[in-house]
């Protein structure tokens, strides 16, 4: 199967440092991938890298990210500017930061749909109102401002902007850290019914293996800037090869855990 | 008997408009009648639906928001770990200085407030000493919550209020987060206010649990009754729910 997104040896340096070593990483289409790692080991690095948004202050020293065979590096201005805006979408870590504060939450939902789609005012707010629901929350949110909202209310949000273009790749930063166990399941099954529907691939970044595990089809393990370990879900999950990979699963709490202190690290 | 925290029948409403509308419509009833109480060196452990609350009470408690109604009881100092630790860290401050403020503000010599920043953020695992002199937006999210929750602790307050504390750290971390709670509440008889999303975590933590819905807490018990015999019908939903890996 062809890739749609293909990592190459990626390296980036911050102040001398490298946030992002030897990174190879490939996306097949209509496939979900997840990410998980330790905190600070590269991960929204590594997907701010595919919007071609890192900070000024990195340095990419080599490597390249091929979307659809095309070196983002080589692209011109218009060329990322339609990447972005029609081809990759993608929900930030941190909801707040990524809202606009003083806008209207429904108006920056609308304001998407009108940048993606020609269609009447009368449309787009039916379009709106559609996503609310699929988002599981009610149509009075749409007068809110950000601040107003709980911050799983607001990471919906997010969803809801970023299913409101049609994506070919959909990544995803710890999007539902905020959402309880009910909801959260509720809005996964429906992003990969909508996922599966319309082929799209997604890049899933998740501390929570119990995600891992209802969602992806592959896995990458990283570690301080590295890719240390991947392959299929199950396999990951069985038979982990690498040391940390195993420790990770051990660090899970369980429910009814007898546990006192939870497993460390160093 | 030894509450720490007395928090009876409050009440916090907001405002609302409507988008389509343009009506004036019902207020959010966002906190309607909480009462609970927290033990000295306890923790209670909250959890709920999205928007049922939870941070509202958060903010109740440390002050941060006025209750339209009720009563609350509070003895001793209070700190708070926000849900969204990036808009709680002053952008132009760097982490020793975040870190070390109120130690500052306090009073505490230069020496003593950098060796107690130091060690605090070796605890909450950031054990790189070049990230005393950076900014927030330096980091990635995970080591702002430390940040965070370093930030709270190093005063050693009576009681931490800890909103979706480990959120977004890997297992690991997150593991040696709790046990870093755990032994502090062991060696000062902290009081916590703990909640989140993930009822397993909940479970590892809490001694007394309360279930949040629309505003209300539906149920409250230790936290072997409501795990091992919950009684409300969406406090089984939610246990129901919970993955099995
Ligand atoms: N603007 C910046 N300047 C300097 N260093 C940075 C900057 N942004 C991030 N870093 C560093 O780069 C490393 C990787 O950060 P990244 O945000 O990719 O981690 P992450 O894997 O997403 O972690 P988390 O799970 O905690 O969000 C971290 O050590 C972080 O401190
Ligand atoms: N400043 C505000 N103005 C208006 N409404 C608000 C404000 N703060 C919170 N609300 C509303 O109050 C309700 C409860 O919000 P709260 O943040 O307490 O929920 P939560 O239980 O913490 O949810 P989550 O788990 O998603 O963080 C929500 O409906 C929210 O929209
Ligand atoms: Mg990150
Ligand atoms: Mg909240």
């Amino acid at each position: 199967m062809e890739n749609i997104l293909k990592i190459k040896d990626l390296t980036v340096t911050i102040g001398g440092k490298e946030v992002l070593s030897d990174v190879d990483l490939t996306l097949l289409p209509g496939k979900i991938s997840a990410i998980v790692g330790e905190s600070g080991s590269g991960k929204t690095m590594m997907s701010l890298a595919i919007l071609d948004l890192l900070p000024d202050v990195a340095a990419r020293i080599s490597g390249e990210i091929l979307f659809r065979g095309k070196n983002i590096f080589d692209m011109d201005n218009k060329e990322k500017q339609n990447m972005r805006g029609n081809s990759i979408s993608m929900v930030f870590q941190e909801p707040f930061t990524a809202l606009n504060p003083v806008m209207r939450v429904g108006e920056q939902i609308t304001e998407t749909i009108a940048a993606h789609k020609i269609i009447s005012e009368e449309k787009i707010q039916g379009c709106l109102k559609g996503l609310l629901k699929m988002v599981k929350l009610s149509e009075d949110i749409a007068s809110c401002y950000p601040h107003e909202l709980s911050g799983g209310m607001r990471q919906r949000i997010m969803l809801a902007i970023a299913l409101s273009c049609d994506p070919e790749i959909l990544i995803l930063d710890e999007p539902t850290t905020a959402l309880d166990v009910s909801v959260q399941k509720e809005i996964l099954d429906l992003v990969m019914g909508i996922q599966k529907e319309r082929c799209f691939s997604i890049l899933f970044i998740t501390h929570d293996f119990s995600i891992v595990n209802m969602v992806a089809d592959e896995v990458h393990v990283m570690k301080n800037g590295r890719v240390i370990e991947k392959g299929a879900k199950e396999i990951i999950f069985k038979s982990p090869e690498n040391e940390y990979t195993r420790h990770l699963i051990d660090c899970i709490p369980k429910l009814g855990d007898e546990r006192e202190r939870l497993p460390e690290s160093e | 008997m030894n509450a720490i925290i007395e928090v009876t029948d409050i009440k916090k409403y907001f405002a609302k408009k409507s988008f389509f509308y343009g009506a004036e419509k019902m207020p959010v009833k966002a906190v309607d009648g909480v009462s609970f109480t927290i033990d000295k060196g306890k923790t209670f452990g909250l959890v709920g639906e999205s928007g049922s609350g939870k941070s509202t009470i958060a903010k109740l408690v440390t002050g941060i928001l006025v209750p339209d109604s009720g009563k609350m009881s509070i003895e001793g100092d209070i700190d708070i770990v926000f849900q969204d630790p990036f808009s709680s860290l002053n952008p132009r401050m760097t982490i020793r200085d975040i870190v070390g403020e109120s130690l500052f503000v306090k009073g505490v010599n230069r020496e003593e407030i950098e060796d107690k920043v130091v060690k605090i953020l070796h605890r909450v695992k950031m054990k790189n000493m070049e990230c005393l002199d950076k900014y927030p937006h330096q980091f990635s999210g995970g080591e702002r919550q430390r940040i965070a929750i370093a930030r709270a602790l190093v005063t050693q307050p009576d009681i931490v209020v800890l909103d979706e504390p480990v959120s977004s750290l890997d297992v690991s971390i997150q593991a040696g987060i709790l046990n870093l709670l755990k032994d502090l509440q062991e060696e000062l008889a902290l009081t916590y206010l703990f909640i989140s999303h993930d009822l397993r975590v909940v479970e590892f933590m809490s001694d007394v649990v309360g279930v949040m819905k629309s505003g209300k807490i539906v149920e409250i018990a230790s936290r072997q009754e409501i795990y091992s015999n919950p009684q409300n019908e969406y406090t089984r939903h939610l246990l129901s729910s919970i993955p099995k890996i």
